[in-house]
């Protein structure tokens, strides 16, 4: 059995293709897992089944590993936990979370970010990070080993100070929006389909992270001053 | 008439949510928001009931006449059916 640690958690992956443990290097661990899933057949055929995506080289170990990551999120919610789809970044220890529809320029968005703060700006997690509450009531977002096609991904829990949602504009401008505005956004970027238990969990942690959290809209230009306009609003700095 | 069963309501961020869960999931894929009125509506639709009764328990609640309160449950019971959601 594959026993990674994410998001504070151990987690045991019974599971048959190789890549799988190839993909989750960084994360793995040893301990009793906090929960195990079991990757079958039928998962991975409806992984495959149901892809929008094909990237080169994607084989059945690769299903598998999406398998394992819908297996994992439907559990998490349990701990306090859920996945979230969206690309999040660190700036000087506390982390950003965007979202936005593909072809938007997110990943722009975020060289942008690099090329404008330098070392200030550290990647967490590209495409599928894991957010949870902690003790105190302060969300953390951590990396996990699926991080999209860019591969950005760090084994690290930082602090969410906010979510920005990113779209396309003539010019670059940031507004707050309120937790209802922010809403439906946000529920689109999470993972749904489960038991009632879970769902019932999931929306009561995206009703927490809501009130939390600071929220934004950013129409945003390919232009490297769309980071500066969305830092200084986010950090007032 | 009834919803089918297996919907989640949640208010997350002061709106109100109903998400599909086991095997009505599997039919339904989304979510559904419920506003104003909707959120009565769905409420009465948790059992056996017809538009007539759900409008008499609308002009209980709100401040608006029969025609208005009518017109609302027709749409919004429609959109529930279109999406295959209701048992009848």
């Amino acid at each position: 059995m594959l026993i990674v640690g994410i998001a504070g958690l151990v987690i045991g992956i019974e599971h048959r293709h190789p890549y799988l443990s190839k993909h989750c290097t960084a994360y793995r661990t040893d301990g009793t897992p906090d929960f195990t899933v079991t990757v079958t057949e039928e998962m991975i055929a409806t992984e495959k089944q149901n892809a929008v995506e094909f990237p080169a080289g994607a084989d059945d170990g690769y299903f598998e590993s999406l398998a394992a990551i819908r297996e994992i999120a439907h559990r998490l919610p349990t701990y306090g936990a859920f996945l979230f789809h969206a690309a999040v970044i660190s700036y000087k220890g506390e982390a950003i979370a965007f979202t936005a529809p593909s072809g938007t320029g997110k990943s722009t968005h975020i060289k942008n970010w690099k090329r404008s703060f330098g070392s200030d700006v550290g990647i967490v997690n590209g495409d599928k990070p894991v957010l949870r509450f902690g003790e105190d009531g302060t969300l953390f977002a951590y990396g996990t080993p699926w991080s999209g096609k860019e591969g950005w991904s760090r084994n690290v829990g930082l602090p969410l100070r906010a979510v920005v949602f990113l779209e396309r504009g003539k010019e670059n401008r940031i507004v707050p929006l309120s937790p209802a505005d922010a809403a439906i956004p946000v529920m689109n970027q999470i993972l749904l389909e489960s038991d009632p238990e879970t769902v019932a969990a999931t929306l009561t942690l995206a009703d927490k992270m809501l009130a939390r959290v600071g929220l934004y809209r950013l129409a945003c230009t390919p232009d490297v001053g769309s980071a500066v306009v969305a830092k200084r609003r986010i950090f007032g700095e | 008439m009834r919803i089918v069963p297996g919907f989640v309501v949640r208010e997350v961020g002061g709106k109100t949510f109903a998400v599909a869960t086991g095997a009505t999931a599997k039919k339904f894929h989304g979510m559904i928001t419920l506003g104003g009125s909707g959120k009565e509506i769905w409420e009465a639709l948790q059992e056996e009931t017809t538009e007539e009764k759900i409008v008499d328990k609308l002009l209980d609640v709100y401040d608006v006449d029969r025609e208005t309160a009518k017109k609302n449950v027709t749409e919004f019971v429609g959109q529930l059916r279109k999406a295959g959601l209701l048992l009848e």
